[in-house]
């Protein structure tokens, strides 16, 4: 059924610097409704004071625990495949804090979808005047996940200050470059892993296991690991590229047993880009899948 | 000039394929036909109420209608907008109500809820009082107003859901078993609201609903579904004398008589001085019954059974099944 022809004419607007300022005008009040949201979550959640309190203590807890994990490793010996405990921290570090940043503001969120498509309530994020993905953003986040966020991305304050780099601009620019990259390749997967729910809630265990799994082998140089793993960490889950391959650069005198080239590691960050797409295209379908087959 | 219809659906179909298991991989698919084909036209102004059985296909054809859901087949347009492609749109200028589901945030009081929705449908902030002063008052949410949504009654957070369906005066809107599990009380404050907002505001009005009573005080017209179908389309009082229950008639005569024999009514027994009669509405009244009677004998006394409605569901139901 086509438009009458004043409709038409009104469509063919589509690309008038007016809608551009309209899209503007959408971005400013999803941005706004978004930081209201946050404010919102953060009151509710902290209306319930001690668990409130509970949640944030018990967050940090699993940093230090992490911590503890390294430190203990070290007791036994000097170095874990050549790279001594003050640089294992440092790959800990660098890719954790953007995992967890992820986690944060995106993963404690997207392991939702599962619960509300097998209760329908997914419907709900279908009826309102604005991406489904934001009002989901806005309406699970948890404040606890960020104090997970904010105690490593302190330990990797600490490991950088006390390690006195001498670090290039460009090296400074790698260094941010990949705790960005590891925040998006966290969200991506966590959207990714979210978006399978619109097919099978089921898969939240499996998940899990791709995410934390994933994170906590990139925690260690990557070259220690078998074959099979290395390969995963390059490829289907880069994510060696946001810890240990900007690491061979940024760390002065680090072995480089697998010997990749100083140009990859400073193209690492870009890593990001590909599973950005992917999980773009991966909730584009779940979104379809579930519009199509309700819950 | 004739007024552009609200709602517009030809031949609007979904299909579901269902997945099970069968042995330890494979799968058999079975589809599902849930809306077999449903043509409906619904005009500014209307108030309407969608009944069918559970699984008839109510709440999936609201699901196309809101744009939740993609039909498999035939074309659905609502306000002039295909509601799949420009979703967004058509969400600021309806209000939607689920009543097994809240659209509220859980945790925040009604007022904070409202507060976030005002952001949400980008509405002005004196526009926003304006409409919450009114809406308090139509739904009597002034008492509440402040508690989280958690610790509402059910009748109290179904007065909010329909408040911040309406907080942005959309055109049209569209309730899913707005009622459901409600006291009295709050049916009728529920429905007291949509009348106003029907009658006053001119808002058009689709609702389902399993209780017929609703749709008596709400709505002008009820769309029968079942099976995917719709099966019956009119206003409640045609539908009801064509399905319905007939109403019966007891009068008491002075006299102990044979059955009486009254066009358009069926004797149904006789105790002594009592008789009672079915009336069927389509060949007469009950006042010309109770007039014909009266001239075969002087009546002491009587009594008019009305329709019940839960009959007429079931009978609605049944007769289409």
């Amino acid at each position: 059924m086509d438009n009458p022809p004043a409709l038409r004419s009104l469509e063919r607007i589509g690309s008038h610097p007016l809608k551009e300022l309209a899209r503007a005008h959408t971005f400013a009040t999803t941005a706004g409704f978004y930081r209201k949201m946050l404010r919102q979550r953060v009151a509710a959640d902290a209306s319930y004071r001690l668990s409130f309190f509970l949640r944030i203590f018990t967050g940090s807890v699993l940093i230090l625990l992490d911590l503890a994990a390294i430190y203990g490793l070290f007791t036994k010996t000097k170095t874990i495949g050549g790279w001594n405990r003050q640089q294992v921290l440092f790959v800990y570090a660098l890719a954790t804090a953007g995992f967890r940043l992820g986690d944060a503001f995106i993963g404690g969120c997207t392991e939702r979808i599962a619960e509300h498509v097998r209760t329908g309530q997914f419907d709900r994020f279908l009826t309102r005047p604005i991406r489904p993905f934001v009002l989901l953003l806005g309406e699970e986040f948890a404040f606890r996940r960020v104090m997970q966020a904010v105690a490593v991305i302190g330990v990797l304050f600490a490991v950088v200050a006390s390690g006195h780099f001498s670090w290039s601009p460009i090296q400074w620019l790698l260094f941010v470059g990949s705790f960005i990259s590891a925040t998006i390749i966290s969200a991506s997967l966590f959207i990714i892993v979210g978006s399978l729910s619109f097919w099978s809630p089921d898969t939240g265990e499996m998940g899990n296991s791709v995410t934390y799994g994933g994170n906590f082998a990139a925690q260690y140089p990557s070259h220690i690991y078998p074959s099979w793993i290395k390969r995963m960490l390059f490829t289907a889950l880069p994510l060696a590229f946001v810890g240990y391959v900007p690491a061979l650069v940024l760390l002065p005198g680090v072995t480089n047993p697998l010997s990749i080239p100083g140009w990859v590691s400073y193209c690492a960050p870009a890593a990001c880009i590909p599973v950005l797409f992917l999980a773009v295209t991966c909730w584009q379908l779940g979104m379809r899948a579930y519009q199509s087959t309700g819950s | 000039m004739e007024q552009l219809p609200i709602i517009e659906a030809v031949g609007l179909g979904k299909e579901f394929i269902i997945r099970k298991r069968a042995g330890r991989i494979r799968r058999t698919t079975t589809k599902v036909m849930a809306v077999d084909s449903i043509d409906l036209l619904i005009y500014p102004g209307e108030s309407v109420g969608f009944i069918g059985p559970n699984g008839a296909g109510k709440s999936t054809t609201i699901k196309m209608i809101t744009g939740v859901l993609t039909p498999s087949a035939g074309t659905i347009r609502v306000l002039g907008i295909d509601p799949l492609k420009e979703r967004m749109t058509l969400t600021r200028r309806i209000g939607v109500v689920f009543g097994q589901r809240s659209q509220l945030w859980w945790d925040l009081p009604l007022a904070d809820s409202f507060g976030l929705l005002r952001h949400l449908f980008r509405v002005s902030e004196s526009d926003h009082k304006e409409s919450m002063d009114w809406l308090i008052g139509l739904l009597d949410l002034s008492t509440f107003l402040q508690t989280p949504v958690r610790q509402l009654s059910l009748g109290q957070r179904m007065r909010g859901e329909l408040a911040a369906a309406l907080a942005h005066h959309p055109e049209l809107l569209i309730l899913d078993e707005p009622t459901i599990g409600l006291d009295l009380v709050s049916k009728d404050a529920v429905r007291r609201a949509l009348r106003q907002l029907n009658e006053i505001h001119g808002t058009t009005v689709l609702l389902t609903t399993h209780d017929l009573a609703d749709i008596a005080e709400v709505c002008g017209r009820v769309v029968v579904i079942n099976h995917g179908i719709i099966v019956e389309d009119g206003p409640l009082p045609t539908l009801i004398s064509r399905l319905g229950s007939e109403r019966i008639v007891m009068v008491e005569l002075t006299d102990t008589l044979d059955p009486l024999c009254i066009a358009g009514t069926i004797h149904m027994r006789t105790e002594g001085r009592r008789q009672w009669l079915r009336i069927n509405e389509t060949e007469t009244t009950a006042g010309a019954v109770i007039t014909a009677v009266g001239q075969q004998s002087s009546i002491l006394d009587l009594s008019l059974s009305e329709p019940d409605f839960d009959d007429v569901v079931r009978r609605v139901y049944g007769a289409t099944s």
